[in-house]
């Protein structure tokens, strides 16, 4: 055994301990430093006397629709993976999932504001934007004709264009209630039964109290499925119990599915009115269930797609 | 040091060692012959303090077996199993200092090699384990047995058919080790299945029959021939090569002649 | 018929080689160009640098400059350079805290991998092995699906929440597994790797179930979460983190000479004094604590447990003396330059850095199966 050998063996021990003592004073000393950042108090508040924000990034793809039909559009620098329409939405950079948002990404745009659906997060994402002095307006999705007026309004105060947000709101609402007023006047009674692909090859089927029952209430249909609340995987006997005259999907779900033949051999539906008049009527996903600016014309739509063969 | 007392190991009606009562003393090597299914390997278990006996005990260093620790005994005894896995690729210089219990780094590899060069294995201190050939590799966990042993007496040996993958030489070599530990005042017990190596290194030997105790004594008296006639059902030759013993089975001929 | 001794000349064996002065040769080993503890000072040199790179990088163009001015600005140092609040939130606030959480959460997945490894004798051998990271996730999916109302009732710690039901799922999980394995006192590696995997496909049956009542924003979190994420690093998590992976990695170190000895296999751990139901117990806590809290902070990350100690063994041999540290330095620079691309290469999005080291990790153990270095 050399001494060179012997050094060796020693040398470690001592290096690889001062190293280590370095690391943790200088971790510790950037952890005493730290500022309470993590508890900071929201910074983002709704005071509509700030300027008019003109670097935007639109979290939701109804929000995002809004935005651009407030005339906003141009100050949008991006937005997330859900918003797609109108086309313009395609050119710009995507910050990813409403739910899983990085902070970093969305400061790297250097955003005045970030306008948001309550969906987006997570929690944490929200606060650093907030702590970085970024305002983080969070606008709440309320299934409603009134619902979609009231946040095209906040969307315009928020916007600093009261007016058009006023504006706007206030056409939704009418024509919402008119093209309401128009489908229930001769409703079709049409059974419905709405059907999404979640992923993971799982169905669900909406049941009441969800957006979907409330549009095709809305259209003048009737909901197949009221014996339960929210959305279940689809069961052979449950679509058979609820034998609807048509199957309304969300159109990029049709595709995902296989068209109507893929929908008509799921389990159970084949059997049922609308599987056998093989009835599957699909619009698309955002102005289906957005509760957005196009909700009269979705109600619309709906009510004819229900009153036709 | 090792005193077995009326040892017995029974399992159901099965008598695997009856009432074997035996002394090793400090600076013996005594061999533990017998045939397949005598209870040897059973018996040096019991020994050994890996096996709790039906009735009877062991006392090691006047200390009853059954009431060390596991960290006691390790400190007071060495065991070389028949087949001693690996499962990872140690050098063999690492392995050996496995059996290590203490002491500085340096020190212990410097101790480790030189008893590599014991078992003749000092060229191959850095070669991966698992890339020795079967009788290397034994002589490697002899090398880790001997370091566990250390070299200062007082403690038991013991070794389960140590020589089983070895050529000739190593054998011997290996049988020297034991009988080198064994003058260093250790007791040693070793179970061998060659008859000529137990009866030219021992100092005692003890035949096994059916779980008992045939003989136990010097080679000379021990291997008698009549009575390994009786306990191996063969005869044997007894040879005198240079006032050595060796012991040549002599098979029934194919005729039955 | 009795023997009749026959007189034979027979030459004398060859005497024994004598031990005094011969000096073993040294054969290189193959395998290792570098010494050991050469070894580890690198890895824990590339640490470092990749720490460094990881903090000047992000999906926010900062110069070196003005990186080391919000570290100057945070400690409240006077530099040539100056920079904003911003600037200052990004560096210390959001990359900082979150490159010590990588290091730990590395640190931790590595070193779990490299005991449990050990442990069982097999270097195939996962921490997933003893149901720990089912068992964490069961809980952490149970809360997504289920949990809201005790987010209402408890305000204050709703961000805990998660992380907290994480962990105590990780704990119950491997005490279940530990319990069901053990037999007369003894816990034997297969055994516990049985035990391990039943609980865990219990836990796998319960996320399934959890799965299958979620609705679409729940699943989405779900599948975010099993995908590991570290963006949710703060200071706070990071050193709510570091205690039990720092007593864990303190507990697997302590039994490293163990763990070798361990590898010789039972019967032979036992002869030479080791009680290898202790070690079992001391490893299966530390692997329960390490992977529980890593999980806990920022969800499934594979392969850095079964991967990195692998890459470290083939490297630096199998003794558990330079496997550990090697293999905790290594799964925190993994977990750090992982998390660093995860960071910027879909920027403005984030990818899940489990995705990174699946990516990265999947090949990599492919081609040690090619190549035959997988040893059984």
């Amino acid at each position: 055994m050399t001494a060179a050998r012997a050094k060796l063996l020693a040398m470690p021990s001592r290096k690889s301990s001062a190293l280590a003592i370095a690391c943790v004073l200088v971790l510790a000393a950037i952890s005493c430093a730290r500022s309470k950042d993590d508890h900071r108090p929201a910074k983002g508040s709704s005071a509509t006397t700030a300027p008019a924000a003109q670097r935007i990034v639109a979290i939701g793809g109804a929000v995002t629709e809004t935005i651009y039909a407030l005339g906003a559009g141009a100050r949008v620098v991006a937005v997330d993976t859900s918003s797609g329409y109108p086309d313009a939405t395609g050119a710009l950079p995507k910050v990813g999932y409403q739910r899983t948002l990085a902070a970093e990404g969305i400061l790297a745009l250097e955003p005045d504001l970030v306008l948001a659906s309550a969906e987006a997060g997570p929690p944490t994402t929200i606060a650093q934007l907030r702590s970085a002095g970024v305002r983080v307006e969070l606008l709440p999705t309320i299934e409603t004709v009134e619902g979609a007026a009231a946040r095209i309004r906040s969307i315009g105060a928020v916007l600093g264009d009261r007016g058009a947000g006023d504006r706007l709101g206030d056409t939704v609402e009418r024509d919402g209630n008119a093209a309401r007023a128009r489908a229930q006047a001769h409703p079709s009674a049409t059974r419905v039964l709405f059907l999404y692909a979640r992923g993971g090859g799982t169905m669900l089927v909406s049941g009441t109290g969800t957006g979907p029952a409330q549009m095709i209430a809305l259209a003048g249909g009737v909901n197949a499925v009221t014996s339960w609340d929210g959305f279940r995987p689809l069961s052979a006997e449950a679509a058979l119990a609820a034998a609807p005259d048509a199957i309304l999907v969300p159109a990029l779900g049709l595709a995902s599915l296989g068209g109507i033949d893929g929908v008509v051999a799921l389990p159970g539906l084949g059997d049922t009115p609308a599987g056998r008049a093989r009835r599957v009527i699909a619009i698309d996903d955002l102005m289906l269930l957005g509760f957005g600016p196009r909700l009269p014309a979705a109600i619309d739509e709906l009510s004819a797609a229900l009153a036709g063969p | 040091m090792i005193v077995a007392e009326h040892v017995t190991v029974r399992i159901g009606a099965a008598v695997l060692v009856d009432e074997v009562s035996l002394e090793v003393k400090a600076g013996e090597l005594v061999t533990v012959v017998g045939p397949n299914g005598a209870g040897k390997s059973t018996l040096l278990a019991v020994l050994a303090g890996d096996r709790v006996p039906t009735s009877g005990l062991v006392r090691l260093s006047d200390q009853v077996l059954a009431r060390q620790t596991g960290k006691q005994l390790a400190a007071r005894r060495a065991v070389l199993p028949q087949r001693a896995g690996l499962a990872a690729a140690f050098t063999a210089l690492e392995v050996v200092m496995l059996g290590q219990a203490g002491g500085d780094r340096e020190g212990r590899a410097e101790r480790a090699a030189h008893r590599l060069a014991a078992v003749e294995l000092g060229h191959l201190a850095h070669r991966s384990y698992p890339t020795l050939s079967g009788g290397e590799q034994q002589r490697v966990q002899l090398a880790r047995v001997l370091e566990q042993l250390g070299d200062d007496g007082g403690r038991a040996l013991f070794l389960d058919e140590p020589t089983a993958a070895l050529d000739p030489r190593h054998q011997h070599l290996v049988l020297a080790l034991a009988r080198r530990a064994a003058r260093a005042g250790h007791a040693v017990v070793a179970v061998l299945h060659d008859l000529t190596l137990a009866a030219r290194h021992a100092d005692r030997v003890a035949v096994m029959h059916r779980g008992a105790l045939a003989a136990y004594g010097p080679p000379a008296a021990a291997l008698a021939p009549d009575l390994l006639h009786r306990v191996f059902a063969i005869e044997f030759d007894l040879v005198n090569a240079g006032g050595r013993p060796l012991l040549a089975a002599r098979p029934a001929s194919p005729t039955g002649a | 018929m009795t023997a009749r001794p026959v007189e034979v000349t027979v030459a004398p064996i060859v005497p024994i080689v004598p031990i005094v002065a011969a000096r073993p040769i040294v054969a290189a080993r193959p395998m290792v160009r570098l010494t050991p503890p050469r070894a580890l000072l690198l890895l824990a040199v590339a640490l470092v640098v990749v720490a460094i790179v990881a903090l000047g990088v992000g999906a926010v163009k900062l110069s070196p400059g003005e990186v080391l001015a919000a570290l100057g600005r945070r400690l409240g140092l006077e530099l040539p350079w100056t920079v904003g609040a911003r600037e200052e939130l990004i560096v210390c606030s959001l990359r900082l805290p979150r490159i010590v959480l990588a290091m730990l959460v590395g640190a931790a997945l590595a070193g779990a991998g490299a005991g449990m490894q050990g442990l069982v004798r097999n270097p195939l051998a996962d921490p997933a092995l003893v149901g720990v990271s089912n068992g964490a996730a069961f809980a952490a999916v149970a809360y997504i699906v289920v949990g809201h109302p005790l987010a209402l009732a408890l305000p204050s710690l709703a961000p805990w929440l998660l992380p907290a039901a994480a962990f105590v799922g990780a704990i119950v999980a491997t005490g279940l597994a530990v319990s069901l394995a053990r037999r007369d006192g003894r816990i034997s590696p297969s055994s516990l790797i049985l035990a391990g995997v039943g609980v865990a496909s219990l836990a796998g049956a319960g996320v399934g179930l959890m799965l299958f009542v979620a609705n679409d924003a729940q699943l989405r979190s779900v599948t975010f979460w099993t995908l590991g994420s570290l963006g949710g690093a703060s200071w706070t998590l990071t050193g709510v983190v570091a205690l039990p992976v720092g007593i864990a990695l303190a507990m697997l170190f302590a039994q490293r000479d163990a763990l070798d000895r361990l590898l010789l296999g039972e019967a032979e751990a036992r002869h030479l004094g080791l009680e290898p139901e202790r070690v079992t117990r001391r490893v299966v806590v530390a692997v329960a604590l390490a992977v529980g809290a890593a999980v806990a902070a920022c969800g499934v990350i594979a392969f850095v447990g079964l991967v990195v100690p692998h890459l470290v063994r083939g490297w630096l041999g199998p003794s558990h003396r330079w496997l550990l540290p090697a293999s905790v330095l290594g799964g925190a620079l993994l977990l750090v330059a992982g998390d660093t691309v995860a960071r910027v290469i879909v920027a403005p999005a984030e990818l899940p850095v489990g995705i990174v080291t699946a990516l990265v990790g999947a090949p990599v153990l492919l081609v040690m199966v090619i190549r035959g270095e997988v040893a059984s």
